[in-house]
């Protein structure tokens, strides 16, 4: 009996880790450049049936990619500093679902046609406490290109991004002022009142 | 005379609250938050020149877009690119990058002639893509810091630094030189052009910011950074922001 039991718990584990290590080592694998070109072939393929989509279907095509690709609580949490920690876990739920959807929201009413952009990836440079930055640009026939960078960590979900830099503006640190006068002003209540409308405008707007 | 000292406290009474202010930011906020001291007066600024903007300049670049066909309104825009390049190249060599003011000076002849006057970015095409250099960038990498934001009445987002450039960026202009009935209907059609090609930046701010003033402000200081550091900037030290992945 004890040899079955102890026969079975082996059987158990060994199942478990089979199914486990593929898992494993298939994330710490992916490289971080792996999750901006899935953003950008995404983007583009948005782009490409902008119309045909709508917004409604941008929308929804982007959702997936953008939550897997973006540590978005990691964001909220560093916009909001200092006021996180003041928060309750039912406030920062409200505030990730809310972001969360604003930031769907925003792709899909930005990229909402093509005229033969590209992205390509220039370089990849180790940052300090084993972040990365992804350094790439927008392509665009008849215009300069627009550098992007990508900073990306790896942690749950394998390598994600944490904040993008566009032509040297960090989105990080813009919301984090932005948003942090609104909190400090007039409190997280309207904060994410605020954010809701934007979601609406970029609706109605699309 | 009279006025002439009247104008001289004005500058000093500035230069000292400028002073007291730099004195009064804790240090301990640095790069939590943008030091703004002058934030009240800087406000007030930025409401005037909003208003301006939402009354005429917008309006008025608006109607200019509608009625200049998009290639007429890039020959303008090279046209004032061209004379206005004196100041990048004098400040290449002025932050010792000897090479790049070479290849700038180049820039000019080629497009001043094979361009048809500036009309054409001939070398642009030819793989010399235009920078964009001043003397506010040159003495920030001389070691001057920015000092104090400052938002100006008409010229919008500056610091104390870059603004003290602006007579010397005038002076570097050949426009400053030509008789007034040139010089004034051309800033117009510089400034009208530069507001037109400023609209989708206005666009994003007001469609993404929740405070208008302070989303311009640190964009505006950000992409300052980047043009100072042609475009390599160090990147931003996000340990202040955010506790270290576990």
């Amino acid at each position: 009996m004890k040899t079955l039991v102890k026969c079975l718990t082996r059987l158990f584990s060994a199942t478990v880790l089979a199914v486990l290590i593929p898992v494993f080592v298939w994330s710490a694998e992916t490289a971080p450049s792996d999750t901006i070109e899935k953003l950008h072939s995404t983007l583009i393929e948005v782009m490409q049936n902008a119309d045909a989509l709508g917004f409604e279907g941008r929308r929804d095509k982007l959702a997936p990619v953008i939550t897997q690709s973006f540590d978005l609580t990691t964001i909220c949490r560093i916009i909001l500093g200092r006021q996180w920690d003041s928060l309750s876990p039912d406030e920062h739920a409200q505030m990730i679902d809310t972001f969360t959807r604003l930031t769907i929201a925003t792709y899909a009413a930005r990229f909402d046609g093509f005229s033969g952009e590209s992205f390509r990836t220039v370089e990849q440079n180790p940052m300090n406490r084993g972040r990365v930055m992804v350094r790439t640009e927008l392509v665009r026939p008849r215009d300069e290109p627009v550098h992007l960078d990508y900073v990306l960590h790896n942690g749950e979900g394998g390598w994600r991004i944490v904040n993008v830099v566009a032509e040297g503006v960090s989105d990080l640190s813009l919301k984090r002022a932005d948003y942090g006068a609104v909190i400090k002003r007039d409190g997280f209540a309207t904060l994410v009142q605020r954010l809701e409308s934007q979601i609406r405008d970029l609706q109605k707007g699309a | 005379m009279k006025r002439g000292t009247a104008r001289g406290s004005l500058i000093l009474s500035l230069f000292a609250c400028v002073i007291l202010s730099a004195c009064a930011t804790a240090p301990a906020d640095k790069g939590v938050e943008t030091p703004d001291p002058l934030e009240p007066m800087n406000r007030a600024f930025f409401a005037f020149n909003d208003t301006l903007d939402k009354a005429i300049l917008g309006p008025v670049s608006r109607g200019y877009v509608n009625v200049t066909p998009e290639p007429a309104r890039d020959a303008i825009r090279n046209f004032f690119d061209n004379l206005g390049y004196l100041e990048t190249i004098v400040n290449h060599f002025l932050q010792g990058k000897i090479e790049d003011g070479f290849e700038d000076a180049g820039r000019v002849v080629i497009n001043s002639t094979f361009g048809l006057g500036g009309l054409i970015d001939f070398a642009g095409g030819l793989g010399f893509p235009a920078r964009k250099e001043d003397y506010g960038q040159t003495l920030a990498v001389w070691g001057v810091g920015p000092g104090v934001y400052l938002e100006l009445p008409f010229f919008g987002p500056s610091t104390l630094r870059d603004g003290a450039t602006l007579p010397a960026s005038t002076l570097s202009n050949p426009f400053f030189y030509a008789d007034a009935e040139v010089s004034i209907p051309a800033a117009a059609v510089d400034l009208i052009d530069t507001r037109a090609r400023l609209e989708s930046a206005i666009k994003l701010r007001d469609e993404t910011a929740l405070d208008r003033y302070i989303f311009q402000r640190d964009a505006w200081l950000q992409r300052r950074r980047n043009l100072i550091f042609d475009g390599s900037p160090p990147p931003e030290d996000l340990d202040f922001l955010a506790p270290p992945p576990q």
